[in-house]
């Protein structure tokens, strides 16, 4: 129930952010939003319902955005471990205190994927620019504090309304001596 | 036998003055009557019981049409308020009509001027409406509502009566992504109008885009326009793309550094024309 309920807001993100946040093609302030729900699925989320849910969620996206196939499903998995790794490695799981952990990891991910789509395609990039990136940066941190308790709140009353043990996503407490 | 007497002569007397009281009022009311009717004259008695009775006549009047004020306004309140509300509720529809009809104005001077675009070439077309836009930092594409259900083959052009805008890049059933022109990805053969200079035109992400291999003997000058030139096949020759807005010619090197400014204004982009011409690379759908 969670793992279908939060591939569609995932699906409706994308639309979102391919649609009204994004007004003109040549607007810089459109916010990655499913970025965001790959840093709560990095955070919540064993890696194989993770993966489960990135998988068709960066696949619509590479359809909906760019022209080299498979930059979004390697931007989405690696952050999703990324986001995984530094998760488990940290004393609080929740989601709301990792916020500057969503801008690092954020800038940290984009700046390798231009860096290898500069290196794949056979036109140079647009220049890095850090005014845009920092933008959208901010504007995605801004965003991630309602979406994170947004995907939390779907979590959980997916979670009441199955109400058994065999939880499909394994949603994990935001305590890890849970 | 004497209380029994003296009961009967009090009895007598009660009689009698009764008897006088009724016949004082009788003989009063006759008067007034005969008085009244007889002479149909609007009397003393007449004007005392007026002035009399008047002010609480008037008092009672006053109050009574007090209360039926409140009623009224009462009643009139309820029906202002629901006035009131029918009166908000048709603002708003009328506010709403008159922006559909300034958003149906200004679809129809588009579409207008995409009739005309379509009348003047010669190409068969269709025009199409832009559903997506592309948010990523790298890319610059839009999806269409037209596919391969309406003829659409990858590569053909997309214009706009300003320009071109890009190339179809990938298609569906009904819907396309189309690759602008502004993409880093793409390429155009063309020419610059006046000189006849050739050269290849490559997006940058934004609204300049590069042009490349003019060569520094070549005259052209800030405000030349650049059309297609035709060659590769994909766009037909003389379309408009953009105009010449900055030069620099550097010591080093063979050619001249030309910045070209669209025409096309990406920022107001909604429908767009598909030029169904048969294409160069039929292998490559």
């Amino acid at each position: 129930m969670t793992f279908i309920a939060l591939t569609i807001t995932g699906l409706l993100l994308l639309i979102l952010q391919t649609t009204i946040l994004t007004p003109n093609p040549l607007w810089y302030g459109s916010p990655d939003l499913l970025f965001i729900l790959t840093a709560y699925l990095g955070y919540r989320a064993n890696s194989l319902h993770g993966i489960l849910i990135l998988i068709p969620l960066s696949w619509f996206n590479d359809v909906f955005s760019g022209t080299v196939l498979g930059t979004y499903p390697l931007i989405y998995l690696s952050s999703f471990f990324l986001f995984k790794y530094v998760s488990e490695h940290m004393p609080v799981r929740k989601s709301l205190y990792q916020l500057p952990l969503i801008g690092a990891i954020y800038l940290i991910v984009y700046r390798l994927a231009h860096f290898w789509l500069g290196i794949i395609l056979p036109n140079p990039l647009p220049p890095w620019s850090w005014p845009i990136i920092l933008l959208k940066t901010v504007i995605m941190v801004i965003l991630a504090i309602p979406l994170l308790r947004f995907f939390e709140t779907i979590a959980r009353r997916c979670e009441k309304l199955t109400n058994h043990s065999g939880n499909m996503l394994h949603i994990r407490s935001g305590n890890r001596f849970h | 036998m004497r209380p029994r007497g003296n009961k009967k002569r009090e009895a007598d007397k009660k009689n009698f003055k009764r008897a006088l009281f009724v016949g004082i009022i009788a003989t009063f009311t006759a008067i007034i009557l005969i008085s009244t009717i007889g002479s149909q004259k609007f009397g003393f008695f007449h004007s005392l019981a007026l002035d009399i009775l008047g002010p609480f006549q008037k008092e009672f009047s006053e109050l009574t049409s007090k209360i039926q004020n409140t009623k009224q306004d009462y009643i009139d309140l309820l029906n202002v308020r629901e006035e009131n509300k029918n009166l908000w509720r048709e603002l708003r529809e009328a506010r709403q009509t008159s922006h559909l009809n300034r958003e149906a104005l200004a679809t129809n001077a588009r579409l207008k001027n995409l009739l005309d675009l379509k009348d003047s070439t010669h190409t068969p077309s269709i025009s199409a409406n832009i559903t997506g836009k592309d948010p990523s930092l790298w890319f610059r594409t839009i999806i269409i509502d037209r596919g391969s259900n309406d003829k659409v083959r990858k590569g053909m052009p997309v214009i706009t009566p300003d320009g071109i805008v890009g190339q179809i890049f990938e298609v569906a059933a009904n819907h396309s992504k189309v690759l602008l022109t502004i993409d880093p990805s793409s390429s155009i053969d063309i020419l610059v109008q006046d000189s006849r200079a050739r050269g290849i035109l490559q997006g940058t992400g934004s609204i300049i885009h590069s042009l490349k291999y003019i060569l520094k003997n070549v005259d052209v000058k800030e405000g030349d326009y650049i059309v297609t030139a035709g060659y590769g096949g994909i766009f037909p020759p003389g379309l408009q793309v953009g105009y010449i807005s900055k030069i620099t010619k550097k010591k080093r090197g063979m050619f001249q550094k030309v910045e070209v400014t669209s025409t096309v204004d990406f920022h107001t982009l909604e429908q767009v024309l598909v030029l169904l011409q048969p294409q160069p690379f039929p292998d490559s759908q």
